[in-house]
């Protein structure tokens, strides 16, 4: 199983229609890849909000409309936030039956008010047990966030840091949401408080956007990025339905099903896109994926490992904290970036000689989580 | 409430009969009792949770299972919060009055799984109360279902029947004189831990509640109309107005899927008093040629994110109403903010009474 071509948009509030989003990426996908058009065997489409906030669903034959003639199988995968991982995982497993699949998603958010998005992001959690009682998606992690501070008995400034190092990052990204933000601790700790002890700066932007990878079968040229390992877990919607709060077992489970079908240790991993939402998941991101023990992540962030220059570079694109969070694309932009690394094409923001990266993408408050491990062909 | 193997003890929040692990027996438990695990403050409105801040406590039972609950206290870590079963209290309310309100407060009282001892004057009233709530309930419900949620509601022309309420809310017509009287009946009848509620608008309760042997237990309960759909309820808190009645009605409004303010005796409480300056003043600028009725209306609509403008609040609200609601405020509050208007008295004499009578300011077309 082989990525053999990514392309993306820009993230951020974009002009675009979802369709021009989707449309923009599957080119550029293309037009990397070795393959044409004709070649594809069938696509994987990656959305979470179009049906509430744009009134458009179906997404498959949208795609149709924009591949005309075409006539694809096509359709939709939906896993809220985690849609864009959870449609490679899918089409992963389609590649039995067809040689090459066009994975595409996308979201276009910012023709909404703000409080319309917040209750429609907030589908993906419980109903009755979480959207009723007003839990909007920063006040569940900023309930994981006040568990995890208090029982690790650290403080928001190692929060703060995470934010620093992200936005530092999408800096060398020009398609970053926050390309041009140049931030200091300063801003961050004096930025509104969202949900306590999240403040503005802990949460990623709600972007416009969309990512598209070609998987294949068989590799086609050595610019081809293997993936070695993939694994997909679910959990109770609800965080009252769990009894850990600091850890997602979904994503635990994800990543061991990942490494062990790899067939290597966390420590081989030498970059690695994870879940940022919130500052607080990029912590627990860390832990769950066996980067280093339960309530030890933001040693390796303080002490640089997790920066550009350090020993496991993390969201090296800015994140989805400065890169943004179109949730469908948030997955496979994921990947995209993986692929730049592992192939040596990521320019200012190049981590020297990375052979084994790992992208990982959390639906809901790990509702869903799935892990892949990709590794640069030798 | 939640639902339990009683083998295996996996839960559930549906309603599942049995367990799909290990075929066990599903049962239903009701817990109330929780202590606070964690909290976090939202500052930021959504569509459904529009007034911030608000908080959100993570609470932990008994058994180590968890549930959120929402609440506008400032919890702490550690507190011990009980919450009640959805439907394990009922309360028998009377209601005084077949009107528009009555039937409404009736209404909204049965639907939230009440008892409601319906009084009035006449039987035919309460017949054609009872008629009218059929049809409205049969909108939303097979008759039958209609008829059981029916059947909780009790007609009486006889005070005495009162009696076994938890609470009676009156609701005839904006005449002290008649809710003295019915005030005076109330209070020699009922037991002392009886709450007496008035849904007057234009009133001062207190003076209702002048004269009586247990005045603690007279507050104000102000719906607004029309009932099924406005979610607040003004408690009407006197001098003497006990805090255990106040939690009381607190308890009740909650009860009802409403929300409470709670608001000191003044004439008009919040909503009438801040709304009909408006309305007055919105008149006055009509008059005085400012603008026309249409741009009023948009002004306020996109300008103050008013979600009516308020001639088409008027309209609805019906301007006799208004002009009756205008007029007894001018009466009470001193300035001149509540003068009534020429143009609301001339339309009033045309016929035209807003939304009810087919025109108002506008013209309503069916």
């Amino acid at each position: 199983m082989y990525v053999t071509g990514i392309g993306r948009t820009k993230f951020g509030i974009l002009d675009k229609s979802l369709p021009e989003l989707l449309y923009e990426a599957m080119f550029r996908a293309l037009e990397d890849s070795p393959l044409e058009i004709e070649e594809i065997g069938a696509v994987v489409v990656a959305n979470f909000l179009a049906g509430n906030t744009q009134n458009q669903l179906h997404m498959g034959a949208l795609i149709s409309s924009l591949l005309p003639g075409t006539n694809l199988p096509a359709f939709r995968v939906e896993a809220a936030c985690a849609s864009g991982g959870m449609a490679i995982f899918q089409a992963l497993s389609m590649l039995h039956d067809f040689q090459n699949i066009l994975v595409v998603g996308g979201e276009k958010l910012n023709v909404a008010s703000n409080k319309i998005l917040h209750k429609n992001i907030a589908m993906a959690a419980d109903l009755l047990r979480d959207q009723q009682e007003g839990l909007i998606f920063p006040a569940q992690y900023a309930i994981v966030a006040s568990k995890y501070l208090r029982t690790y008995g650290i403080t928001h400034d190692e929060l703060a840091l995470i934010s620093l190092k992200n936005y530092s990052n999408a800096a060398h990204n020009t398609l970053a949401h926050f390309d041009y933000k140049d931030i200091t601790l300063d801003m961050i700790n004096s930025s509104p408080m969202v949900c306590s002890p999240l403040r503005l700066f802990d949460c990623c932007p709600i972007s416009d956007g969309a990512a598209s990878i070609i998987l294949s079968r068989e590799k086609k040229t050595d610019r081809d990025i293997k993936i070695i390992g993939a694994g997909a877990k679910t959990d109770a919607l609800s965080l009252s339905h769990r009894d850990e709060f600091t850890t997602f077992r979904a994503a635990r489970s994800a990543a061991e099903v990942a490494y062990r079908m790899a067939g290597i240790l966390p420590e081989e991993i030498d970059v690695a896109e994870v879940h940022d939402c919130f500052t607080i998941s990029e912590l627990i991101a860390m832990e769950d994926l066996g980067f280093c023990d339960r309530g030890k992540a933001s040693e390796l962030v303080r002490n640089g490992e997790t920066s550009l220059s350090g020993s496991l570079p993390i969201n090296t694109d800015g994140g989805l904290l400065a890169d943004g969070h179109p949730m469908g694309a948030t997955g496979i932009a994921q990947i995209c970036e993986i692929v730049r690394q592992l192939r040596g094409e990521a320019g200012a923001r190049q981590v020297p000689s990375s052979i084994i990266g790992l992208a990982h993408n959390v639906g809901g408050i790990g509702g869903t989580a799935v892990v892949h491990i990709l590794e640069k062909c030798q | 409430m939640k639902y339990c193997c009683m083998v295996c003890g996996k839960e559930w929040d549906y309603s599942v009969d049995a367990c799909i692990f290990c075929g066990g027996r599903v049962s239903k438990m009701s817990i109330n009792k929780y202590s606070v695990e964690e909290f976090t403050q939202v500052s930021v409105a959504s569509e459904d949770h529009p007034i911030i801040p608000y908080y959100v406590m993570l609470l932990k039972d008994a058994d180590s299972s968890y549930r959120f609950k929402k609440t506008f206290v400032r919890p702490n870590i550690g507190d011990t919060i009980y919450i009640k079963g959805e439907h394990d209290e009922k309360y028998t309310i009377g209601v005084i009055g077949t009107g528009i309100t009555g039937r409404g407060i009736a209404e909204v009282a049965i639907r939230a799984g009440n008892k409601v001892i319906l009084k009035s004057r006449s039987n035919a009233a309460l017949e054609n109360a009872l008629d009218m709530l059929s049809r409205k309930l049969s909108k939303s419900m097979s008759p039958s279902e209609a008829q059981t949620i029916l059947n909780n509601i009790t007609i009486t022309t006889n005070y005495d029947t009162l009696a076994e309420s938890d609470f009676i809310i009156e609701s005839v017509i904006e005449d002290l004189r008649v809710k003295k009287i019915i005030f005076r009946e109330l209070d020699s009848i009922c037991d002392p831990d009886v709450v007496l509620a008035s849904n007057t608008s234009s009133l001062r309760i207190s003076q209702i509640a002048e004269d009586l042997m247990h005045p603690e237990r007279i507050v104000g309960l102000h719906f607004f109309n029309p009932i099924t759909r406005m979610q607040l309820v003004e408690i009407v808190q006197l001098e003497n107005s006990s805090e255990d009645v106040l939690i009381k009605c607190a308890e009740l409004v909650d009860r009802l899927d409403k929300v409470f303010v709670m608001v000191k005796d003044i004439p008009g409480f919040v909503v009438n008093r801040l709304l009909f300056v408006m309305i007055s003043e919105a008149c006055h600028m009509l008059e005085e040629g400012i603008s026309k009725i249409e741009d009023i209306d948009k002004a306020m609509k996109l300008g103050a994110n008013y979600p009516m403008g308020p001639f088409e609040l008027a309209d609805l609200i019906g301007l006799d109403l208004c002009l009756e609601i205008i007029e007894n405020l001018n009466r009470s509050v001193p300035g001149t903010q509540f003068r009534p208007s020429d143009i609301l008295r001339d339309l009033i004499k045309r016929g035209r009474k807003g939304k009810k009578s087919g025109k108002g300011f506008y013209e309503y077309g069916y």
